[in-house]
Protein backbone atom coordinates (compact mmCIF):
# COMPACT_ATOMS: atom_id res chain seq x y z
CA UNK A 1 0.00 0.00 0.00
CA UNK A 2 0.84 3.85 -0.91
CA UNK A 3 2.20 5.54 1.91
CA UNK A 4 0.83 9.92 2.40
CA UNK A 5 3.44 9.89 5.39
CA UNK A 6 6.57 8.43 5.01
CA UNK A 7 9.22 9.08 8.15
CA UNK A 8 12.90 7.53 8.64
CA UNK A 9 14.82 7.77 11.79
CA UNK A 10 13.45 10.90 12.29
CA UNK A 11 15.41 12.40 15.35
CA UNK A 12 14.62 16.00 16.97
CA UNK A 13 16.49 17.47 20.06
CA UNK A 14 15.76 20.02 22.49
CA UNK A 15 17.15 20.86 25.93
CA UNK A 16 15.28 18.66 27.56
CA UNK A 17 13.35 16.89 25.31
CA UNK A 18 14.18 14.21 22.14
CA UNK A 19 11.82 13.02 19.41
CA UNK A 20 13.09 9.92 17.84
CA UNK A 21 11.24 7.37 15.52
CA UNK A 22 12.77 4.96 13.76
CA UNK A 23 10.43 4.02 11.49
CA UNK A 24 6.68 5.57 10.69
CA UNK A 25 4.16 4.93 7.61
CA UNK A 26 1.47 6.05 7.20
CA UNK A 27 -0.57 4.22 4.47
CA UNK A 28 -2.88 6.31 2.28
CA UNK A 29 -6.65 6.10 2.40
CA UNK A 30 -6.62 5.79 6.77
CA UNK A 31 -7.44 8.04 9.47
CA UNK A 32 -4.26 7.97 12.15
CA UNK A 33 -5.09 9.21 15.54
CA UNK A 34 -1.69 10.46 17.16
CA UNK A 35 -2.56 9.96 21.28
CA UNK A 36 -0.18 10.92 24.14
CA UNK A 37 0.50 12.89 26.85
CA UNK A 38 1.24 16.61 26.66
CA UNK A 39 4.61 17.49 25.79
CA UNK A 40 5.01 13.92 24.55
CA UNK A 41 6.12 14.78 21.30
CA UNK A 42 3.07 15.00 19.14
CA UNK A 43 2.76 18.88 18.00
CA UNK A 44 6.62 18.16 17.38
CA UNK A 45 5.85 15.49 15.15
CA UNK A 46 3.90 17.25 13.20
CA UNK A 47 5.51 20.71 12.93
CA UNK A 48 8.26 18.54 11.82
CA UNK A 49 5.71 16.49 8.92
CA UNK A 50 5.03 19.88 8.20
CA UNK A 51 8.64 21.40 7.87
CA UNK A 52 8.06 23.91 10.65
CA UNK A 53 10.45 22.62 12.67
CA UNK A 54 12.97 21.96 9.86
CA UNK A 55 16.40 21.45 12.17
CA UNK A 56 16.09 17.58 12.47
CA UNK A 57 17.82 14.45 11.25
CA UNK A 58 16.34 11.97 9.12
CA UNK A 59 13.90 11.66 6.65
CA UNK A 60 10.00 12.76 5.73
CA UNK A 61 8.04 11.83 2.50
CA UNK A 62 4.58 13.58 2.21
CA UNK A 63 2.86 12.14 -0.37
CA UNK A 64 5.50 11.19 -2.20
CA UNK A 65 7.74 13.77 -1.65
CA UNK A 66 10.92 14.78 0.44
CA UNK A 67 9.05 17.04 3.43
CA UNK A 68 11.27 19.67 2.25
CA UNK A 69 10.73 20.07 -1.28
CA UNK A 70 8.98 23.54 -2.66
CA UNK A 71 5.40 22.48 -2.72
CA UNK A 72 5.48 19.35 -1.10
CA UNK A 73 2.86 20.81 1.05
CA UNK A 74 0.02 21.70 -1.74
CA UNK A 75 -2.23 18.93 -0.98
CA UNK A 76 -1.88 18.93 2.58
CA UNK A 77 -4.52 20.74 4.67
CA UNK A 78 -3.99 21.29 8.26
CA UNK A 79 -5.46 22.68 11.70
CA UNK A 80 -2.76 23.46 14.26
CA UNK A 81 -3.21 24.18 17.73
CA UNK A 82 -3.32 28.40 18.05
CA UNK A 83 -1.29 28.89 14.91
CA UNK A 84 -3.61 30.51 11.88
CA UNK A 85 -4.45 33.72 9.89
CA UNK A 86 -3.45 37.44 11.75
CA UNK A 87 -6.76 38.08 14.37
CA UNK A 88 -7.41 41.15 12.73
CA UNK A 89 -8.55 40.00 8.92
CA UNK A 90 -11.91 39.37 8.39
CA UNK A 91 -13.11 35.54 7.46
CA UNK A 92 -13.79 36.65 4.05
CA UNK A 93 -9.73 38.11 3.40
CA UNK A 94 -8.87 34.75 3.75
CA UNK A 95 -9.96 33.60 0.82
CA UNK A 96 -8.62 36.85 -0.94
CA UNK A 97 -5.28 35.61 -0.03
CA UNK A 98 -5.44 31.62 -0.36
CA UNK A 99 -6.57 31.73 -4.30
CA UNK A 100 -3.31 33.34 -4.59
CA UNK A 101 -1.43 30.58 -2.66
CA UNK A 102 -3.28 27.46 -3.40
CA UNK A 103 -3.94 26.56 -7.17
CA UNK A 104 -6.88 24.35 -6.16
CA UNK A 105 -8.46 26.63 -3.88
CA UNK A 106 -11.90 26.71 -4.19
CA UNK A 107 -14.22 29.71 -3.59
CA UNK A 108 -17.19 28.02 -3.68
CA UNK A 109 -16.71 24.70 -1.54
CA UNK A 110 -14.84 27.51 1.29
CA UNK A 111 -18.18 29.47 1.42
CA UNK A 112 -20.58 25.93 1.49
CA UNK A 113 -18.11 25.11 4.22
CA UNK A 114 -18.83 28.62 6.32
CA UNK A 115 -22.68 28.51 5.76
CA UNK A 116 -22.64 24.69 6.70
CA UNK A 117 -20.82 25.76 10.27
CA UNK A 118 -23.04 29.10 10.22
CA UNK A 119 -19.69 31.53 10.30
CA UNK A 120 -20.31 35.03 8.51
CA UNK A 121 -18.18 35.86 6.01
CA UNK A 122 -18.17 39.85 6.87
CA UNK A 123 -16.67 39.82 10.36
CA UNK A 124 -13.26 39.52 11.97
CA UNK A 125 -11.37 36.19 12.50
CA UNK A 126 -11.34 37.68 16.31
CA UNK A 127 -14.86 37.90 17.03
CA UNK A 128 -15.37 34.69 16.63
CA UNK A 129 -15.91 32.11 20.01
CA UNK A 130 -12.96 29.33 20.40
CA UNK A 131 -15.12 26.92 18.73
CA UNK A 132 -16.86 29.04 15.40
CA UNK A 133 -12.36 29.92 15.41
CA UNK A 134 -11.93 25.84 15.29
CA UNK A 135 -14.71 25.34 12.70
CA UNK A 136 -13.17 28.34 10.30
CA UNK A 137 -9.52 26.66 10.53
CA UNK A 138 -11.33 23.53 9.92
CA UNK A 139 -13.12 24.97 6.74
CA UNK A 140 -9.74 26.28 5.28
CA UNK A 141 -8.27 23.23 5.59
CA UNK A 142 -10.36 21.70 3.12
CA UNK A 143 -10.93 24.53 0.82
CA UNK A 144 -8.14 23.88 -1.25
CA UNK A 145 -9.36 20.10 -1.59
CA UNK A 146 -6.40 18.39 -0.22
CA UNK A 147 -5.48 14.57 -0.16
CA UNK A 148 -4.23 14.99 3.56
CA UNK A 149 -5.22 16.34 6.26
CA UNK A 150 -2.44 16.75 9.44
CA UNK A 151 -4.56 18.29 12.42
CA UNK A 152 -3.30 19.21 15.69
CA UNK A 153 -6.46 18.81 18.05
CA UNK A 154 -8.82 19.55 16.08
CA UNK A 155 -12.21 18.78 17.88
CA UNK A 156 -10.63 20.41 21.46
CA UNK A 157 -12.99 23.46 22.33
CA UNK A 158 -15.37 22.06 20.37
CA UNK A 159 -18.97 21.02 21.92
CA UNK A 160 -20.16 17.51 21.12
CA UNK A 161 -22.96 18.50 18.06
CA UNK A 162 -20.64 20.23 16.29
CA UNK A 163 -17.59 17.83 17.25
CA UNK A 164 -19.69 15.32 15.78
CA UNK A 165 -20.62 17.96 12.66
CA UNK A 166 -17.03 17.79 12.27
CA UNK A 167 -16.04 14.02 12.47
CA UNK A 168 -18.94 13.64 9.75
CA UNK A 169 -16.78 16.13 7.46
CA UNK A 170 -13.44 13.70 8.29
CA UNK A 171 -15.77 10.67 7.34
CA UNK A 172 -16.73 12.42 3.58
CA UNK A 173 -13.48 13.47 3.45
CA UNK A 174 -12.28 9.68 3.68
CA UNK A 175 -14.89 8.40 1.02
CA UNK A 176 -12.04 8.98 -1.53
CA UNK A 177 -9.89 6.27 -1.17
CA UNK A 178 -7.12 8.07 -1.75
CA UNK A 179 -7.19 10.43 1.08
CA UNK A 180 -5.89 10.22 4.26
CA UNK A 181 -5.95 11.97 7.54
CA UNK A 182 -3.45 12.05 11.05
CA UNK A 183 -4.87 13.61 13.24
CA UNK A 184 -3.76 14.15 17.38
CA UNK A 185 -6.49 14.23 20.10
CA UNK A 186 -7.14 14.06 24.01
CA UNK A 187 -10.73 12.70 23.53
CA UNK A 188 -10.66 9.29 23.11
CA UNK A 189 -14.20 9.26 22.04
CA UNK A 190 -12.98 10.25 18.40
CA UNK A 191 -10.37 7.99 18.58
CA UNK A 192 -12.77 5.25 19.10
CA UNK A 193 -15.63 6.98 16.42
CA UNK A 194 -13.13 7.58 13.88
CA UNK A 195 -9.72 6.16 13.49
CA UNK A 196 -8.36 3.01 11.75
CA UNK A 197 -5.43 3.18 13.67
CA UNK A 198 -3.48 4.22 16.71
CA UNK A 199 -0.27 5.58 17.48
CA UNK A 200 1.08 6.02 21.04
CA UNK A 201 3.70 9.01 21.61
CA UNK A 202 5.52 8.73 25.12
CA UNK A 203 8.56 11.02 25.81
CA UNK A 204 9.45 11.55 21.92
CA UNK A 205 8.62 7.60 21.21
CA UNK A 206 6.21 5.79 19.59
CA UNK A 207 5.24 3.15 22.32
CA UNK A 208 2.52 1.31 20.31
CA UNK A 209 1.32 1.81 16.59
CA UNK A 210 -1.84 -0.16 16.20
CA UNK A 211 -4.94 -1.22 14.17
CA UNK A 212 -8.16 -0.10 15.83
CA UNK A 213 -9.91 -2.89 14.75
CA UNK A 214 -6.99 -5.48 16.67
CA UNK A 215 -7.42 -3.21 19.77
CA UNK A 216 -10.97 -3.82 19.41
CA UNK A 217 -11.24 -7.06 18.87
CA UNK A 218 -8.55 -8.79 20.60
CA UNK A 219 -7.56 -6.52 22.98
CA UNK A 220 -9.09 -6.86 26.32
CA UNK A 221 -8.51 -5.22 30.32
CA UNK A 222 -8.70 -7.67 33.16
CA UNK A 223 -8.90 -6.78 36.69
CA UNK A 224 -7.90 -9.67 38.87
CA UNK A 225 -5.76 -10.88 42.18
CA UNK A 226 -2.78 -11.60 42.20
CA UNK A 227 -3.18 -15.35 42.34
CA UNK A 228 -4.77 -15.18 38.72
CA UNK A 229 -2.31 -12.39 37.60
CA UNK A 230 0.30 -15.50 37.86
CA UNK A 231 -1.67 -17.62 35.32
CA UNK A 232 -1.94 -14.77 32.42
CA UNK A 233 0.64 -15.63 29.62
CA UNK A 234 3.31 -13.02 30.23
CA UNK A 235 3.41 -12.99 25.67
CA UNK A 236 -0.35 -11.78 25.92
CA UNK A 237 0.23 -8.72 28.67
CA UNK A 238 1.37 -5.44 26.79
CA UNK A 239 0.87 -3.33 30.58
CA UNK A 240 0.02 -4.12 33.73
CA UNK A 241 -0.83 -2.08 37.42
CA UNK A 242 -0.65 -3.07 40.04
CA UNK A 243 -3.65 -1.63 42.51
CA UNK A 244 -3.96 -1.82 46.14
CA UNK A 245 -6.53 -4.79 45.93
CA UNK A 246 -5.92 -6.00 42.42
CA UNK A 247 -4.62 -6.16 39.17
CA UNK A 248 -5.51 -4.29 35.87
CA UNK A 249 -3.74 -6.20 33.16
CA UNK A 250 -4.04 -5.11 29.13
CA UNK A 251 -3.85 -8.67 27.50
CA UNK A 252 -3.16 -8.43 23.50
CA UNK A 253 -4.94 -11.55 22.82
CA UNK A 254 -8.23 -11.44 25.11
CA UNK A 255 -10.04 -14.50 23.29
CA UNK A 256 -7.36 -16.77 25.42
CA UNK A 257 -9.56 -15.31 28.35
CA UNK A 258 -13.03 -14.98 27.89
CA UNK A 259 -14.64 -18.06 28.55
CA UNK A 260 -12.65 -18.34 31.73
CA UNK A 261 -15.35 -18.43 33.97
CA UNK A 262 -13.08 -16.78 37.20
CA UNK A 263 -12.79 -13.63 35.62
CA UNK A 264 -14.72 -11.24 33.40
CA UNK A 265 -12.60 -9.39 30.65
CA UNK A 266 -14.13 -5.84 30.11
CA UNK A 267 -13.66 -3.91 26.56
CA UNK A 268 -10.60 -1.89 26.78
CA UNK A 269 -11.25 2.09 26.10
CA UNK A 270 -8.72 4.33 24.68
CA UNK A 271 -8.74 6.07 27.74
CA UNK A 272 -7.57 2.94 29.71
CA UNK A 273 -5.14 2.03 27.21
CA UNK A 274 -3.34 5.47 27.76
CA UNK A 275 -3.33 5.23 31.30
CA UNK A 276 -2.13 1.92 31.80
CA UNK A 277 0.60 2.54 28.59
CA UNK A 278 1.98 5.11 30.79
CA UNK A 279 1.34 4.52 34.41
CA UNK A 280 1.42 0.66 33.36
CA UNK A 281 4.62 -1.91 33.92
CA UNK B 1 4.47 36.07 -2.78
CA UNK B 2 0.67 37.87 -4.08
CA UNK B 3 -1.42 35.87 -1.71
CA UNK B 4 1.58 37.40 1.32
CA UNK B 5 1.17 41.08 0.12
CA UNK B 6 -2.25 40.93 -0.52
CA UNK B 7 -2.38 39.77 3.68
CA UNK B 8 -0.58 42.52 4.75
CA UNK B 9 -1.92 45.46 3.06
CA UNK B 10 -6.02 43.71 4.58
CA UNK B 11 -4.41 43.61 7.59
CA UNK B 12 -3.48 47.36 7.24
CA UNK B 13 -7.23 48.14 5.85
CA UNK B 14 -8.80 46.32 8.81
CA UNK B 15 -6.35 48.57 11.03
CA UNK B 16 -6.84 51.54 9.39
CA UNK B 17 -9.42 53.14 12.30
CA UNK B 18 -5.76 53.22 14.28
CA UNK B 19 -4.32 54.86 11.46
CA UNK B 20 -6.81 57.70 10.88
CA UNK B 21 -5.76 59.83 14.02
CA UNK B 22 -1.85 60.41 12.69
CA UNK B 23 -3.71 61.34 9.17
CA UNK B 24 -5.63 63.67 10.76
CA UNK B 25 -2.57 65.38 12.39
CA UNK B 26 -0.88 65.18 9.23
CA UNK B 27 -3.88 66.80 7.24
CA UNK B 28 -4.02 69.22 10.55
CA UNK B 29 -0.34 70.50 10.41
CA UNK B 30 0.13 70.36 6.41
CA UNK B 31 -2.11 73.42 5.91
CA UNK B 32 -0.06 75.31 8.84
CA UNK B 33 3.13 74.63 6.80
CA UNK B 34 3.99 71.44 5.16
CA UNK B 35 8.04 72.06 5.54
CA UNK B 36 7.65 71.13 8.97
CA UNK B 37 6.28 67.37 9.11
CA UNK B 38 7.46 66.47 5.70
CA UNK B 39 8.78 63.07 7.34
CA UNK B 40 5.48 62.61 8.86
CA UNK B 41 4.03 60.13 6.18
CA UNK B 42 7.08 57.78 5.76
CA UNK B 43 7.23 57.34 9.53
CA UNK B 44 4.22 56.57 9.81
CA UNK B 45 4.05 53.94 7.11
CA UNK B 46 7.07 52.29 9.03
CA UNK B 47 5.45 52.00 11.98
CA UNK B 48 2.64 50.50 9.80
CA UNK B 49 5.05 47.98 8.42
CA UNK B 50 6.69 46.77 11.47
CA UNK B 51 3.71 46.03 13.08
CA UNK B 52 2.04 43.50 10.27
CA UNK B 53 4.74 41.60 12.05
CA UNK B 54 3.34 42.39 15.24
CA UNK B 55 0.29 40.86 13.93
CA UNK B 56 2.06 37.72 12.51
CA UNK B 57 3.75 36.63 15.67
CA UNK B 58 -0.08 37.00 17.74
CA UNK B 59 -1.03 34.05 15.59
CA UNK B 60 1.84 32.37 14.86
CA UNK B 61 0.98 33.16 11.05
CA UNK B 62 4.24 32.33 10.11
CA UNK B 63 3.92 28.02 11.17
CA UNK B 64 0.67 28.52 8.86
CA UNK B 65 2.10 30.01 6.15
CA UNK B 66 4.69 27.41 5.81
CA UNK B 67 2.48 24.45 6.48
CA UNK B 68 0.18 26.47 3.83
CA UNK B 69 3.07 25.40 1.37
CA UNK B 70 4.36 29.00 1.21
CA UNK B 71 8.29 28.73 0.40
CA UNK B 72 10.29 30.60 3.56
CA UNK B 73 11.76 32.61 0.60
CA UNK B 74 8.32 33.71 -0.29
CA UNK B 75 7.78 35.08 3.12
CA UNK B 76 10.86 37.29 3.69
CA UNK B 77 10.90 38.35 0.12
CA UNK B 78 7.38 39.82 0.25
CA UNK B 79 8.01 41.84 3.02
CA UNK B 80 11.04 43.13 1.24
CA UNK B 81 9.01 43.66 -1.94
CA UNK B 82 6.63 45.54 0.25
CA UNK B 83 8.64 48.09 2.13
CA UNK B 84 9.86 48.95 -0.98
CA UNK B 85 6.24 49.56 -2.94
CA UNK B 86 4.47 51.54 0.26
CA UNK B 87 7.77 53.59 1.13
CA UNK B 88 7.96 54.74 -2.96
CA UNK B 89 4.10 55.42 -2.97
CA UNK B 90 3.69 56.89 0.33
CA UNK B 91 6.96 59.25 -1.25
CA UNK B 92 5.17 59.96 -4.09
CA UNK B 93 1.92 60.87 -1.94
CA UNK B 94 3.72 63.22 -0.12
CA UNK B 95 5.40 65.15 -3.05
CA UNK B 96 2.01 65.23 -4.74
CA UNK B 97 0.05 66.31 -1.56
CA UNK B 98 2.59 69.14 -1.11
CA UNK B 99 1.87 70.33 -4.75
CA UNK B 100 -1.65 70.56 -3.63
CA UNK B 101 -0.94 72.16 -0.62
CA UNK B 102 1.42 74.48 -2.76
CA UNK B 103 -1.95 75.73 -4.53
CA UNK B 104 -2.96 77.15 -0.78
CA UNK B 105 0.62 77.98 0.71
CA UNK B 106 3.60 78.36 -0.94
CA UNK B 107 6.54 76.12 -0.59
CA UNK B 108 9.73 75.43 -1.48
CA UNK B 109 9.73 72.11 -3.98
CA UNK B 110 12.94 71.21 -4.49
CA UNK B 111 13.24 71.29 -0.65
CA UNK B 112 10.12 69.22 -0.07
CA UNK B 113 11.43 66.63 -2.83
CA UNK B 114 15.38 66.56 -1.29
CA UNK B 115 13.23 65.72 2.04
CA UNK B 116 10.83 63.16 0.86
CA UNK B 117 14.01 61.53 -0.83
CA UNK B 118 15.76 61.84 2.37
CA UNK B 119 12.98 60.26 4.23
CA UNK B 120 12.63 57.45 1.67
CA UNK B 121 16.85 56.90 1.94
CA UNK B 122 16.15 56.60 5.83
CA UNK B 123 12.89 54.29 5.85
CA UNK B 124 15.39 51.81 3.91
CA UNK B 125 18.25 52.33 6.10
CA UNK B 126 15.89 51.58 8.89
CA UNK B 127 14.19 48.34 7.07
CA UNK B 128 17.91 47.27 6.31
CA UNK B 129 19.00 46.89 9.83
CA UNK B 130 15.96 46.47 11.52
CA UNK B 131 14.41 43.33 9.20
CA UNK B 132 17.31 40.47 9.94
CA UNK B 133 16.49 41.43 13.79
CA UNK B 134 12.78 40.90 13.76
CA UNK B 135 13.42 37.82 11.03
CA UNK B 136 15.71 36.72 13.95
CA UNK B 137 14.05 37.39 17.35
CA UNK B 138 10.22 38.00 16.21
CA UNK B 139 8.80 41.54 16.30
CA UNK B 140 8.74 42.47 19.94
CA UNK B 141 12.19 41.58 20.73
CA UNK B 142 13.63 42.43 17.28
CA UNK B 143 12.33 46.09 17.54
CA UNK B 144 13.87 46.86 20.88
CA UNK B 145 17.30 45.40 19.50
CA UNK B 146 16.75 48.13 16.47
CA UNK B 147 16.31 50.79 18.77
CA UNK B 148 19.85 49.45 20.65
CA UNK B 149 20.86 48.74 17.29
CA UNK B 150 20.67 52.58 16.33
CA UNK B 151 22.10 54.47 19.31
CA UNK B 152 25.01 52.07 19.81
CA UNK B 153 25.75 52.99 15.70
CA UNK B 154 25.08 56.86 16.57
CA UNK B 155 27.02 56.67 19.41
CA UNK B 156 30.35 55.07 18.30
CA UNK B 157 30.14 57.29 15.00
CA UNK B 158 30.04 60.38 17.21
CA UNK B 159 32.67 58.68 19.33
CA UNK B 160 35.08 57.61 16.13
CA UNK B 161 34.09 61.73 14.95
CA UNK B 162 35.10 63.12 18.57
CA UNK B 163 38.38 60.77 19.36
CA UNK B 164 39.56 60.81 15.13
CA UNK B 165 37.48 63.67 13.30
CA UNK B 166 36.73 63.28 9.63
CA UNK B 167 39.46 62.78 7.76
CA UNK B 168 40.65 65.34 5.18
CA UNK B 169 39.74 62.00 2.48
CA UNK B 170 36.69 60.75 3.80
CA UNK B 171 35.27 64.61 3.40
CA UNK B 172 36.94 64.84 -0.09
CA UNK B 173 35.10 61.29 -0.93
CA UNK B 174 31.92 62.51 0.17
CA UNK B 175 31.38 65.33 -1.36
CA UNK B 176 32.42 63.88 -4.67
CA UNK B 177 30.60 60.55 -4.22
CA UNK B 178 27.76 62.26 -2.03
CA UNK B 179 24.42 61.45 -4.34
CA UNK B 180 26.06 58.20 -5.57
CA UNK B 181 26.58 57.36 -1.96
CA UNK B 182 23.20 58.06 -0.58
CA UNK B 183 21.63 56.11 -3.53
CA UNK B 184 24.13 53.53 -3.75
CA UNK B 185 24.68 53.29 -0.30
CA UNK B 186 20.86 52.17 0.86
CA UNK B 187 20.42 49.95 -2.34
CA UNK B 188 23.23 47.68 -1.05
CA UNK B 189 22.53 47.37 2.44
CA UNK B 190 19.43 46.78 1.69
CA UNK B 191 20.26 43.50 -0.76
CA UNK B 192 23.07 42.48 2.00
CA UNK B 193 20.27 43.05 4.77
CA UNK B 194 17.76 40.73 2.39
CA UNK B 195 20.48 38.07 1.89
CA UNK B 196 21.13 37.74 6.08
CA UNK B 197 17.38 37.54 7.09
CA UNK B 198 16.95 35.16 4.20
CA UNK B 199 19.93 33.18 5.65
CA UNK B 200 18.20 33.42 9.07
CA UNK B 201 14.47 32.31 8.19
CA UNK B 202 15.58 29.51 5.80
CA UNK B 203 17.28 27.92 8.67
CA UNK B 204 14.58 28.78 11.48
CA UNK B 205 12.59 26.25 13.52
CA UNK B 206 9.03 27.41 14.98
Amino acid sequence: MESAIKIKNLTKSFDNFSLNIANLEIPKGTIVGLIGENGAGKTTLIKCILNIIQSYEGNIKILNKNAKEKLALKDVGVVLDGIFFPESLKVKDISVILKNIYKNWDNTLFTNLLNEFNIQKDVQIKTLSKGMHKKLEIATSLAHKPKLLILDEPTSNLDPIVRNEVLDLFRTFLEDEDHTILFSTHITSDLENIADKLLFLNDGQIILSEDMDTIRESYGLIKCDASYFTKIKPEDILKYRQNKYDYEVIVKNKNNYVNDDNIVVEKLSIEDLMVLMIKGE
Amino acid sequence: MLGLIKKDLLIIINNFKQYLIFILIFIFFAFNGIETIIYFPTLVITMILFSTFNYDDMSKWNSYAIASSITRKEIVTSKYIENIIYSVAISLFTVLFTLLISLINPINLPHIIISTLGSLIGVILLFSLGYPLIFKFGAEKGRIFLVILIFSIAILIGILISIFGISPLIKSFASHYLYLILILGPIILYIISYLISLRIYLKKDF
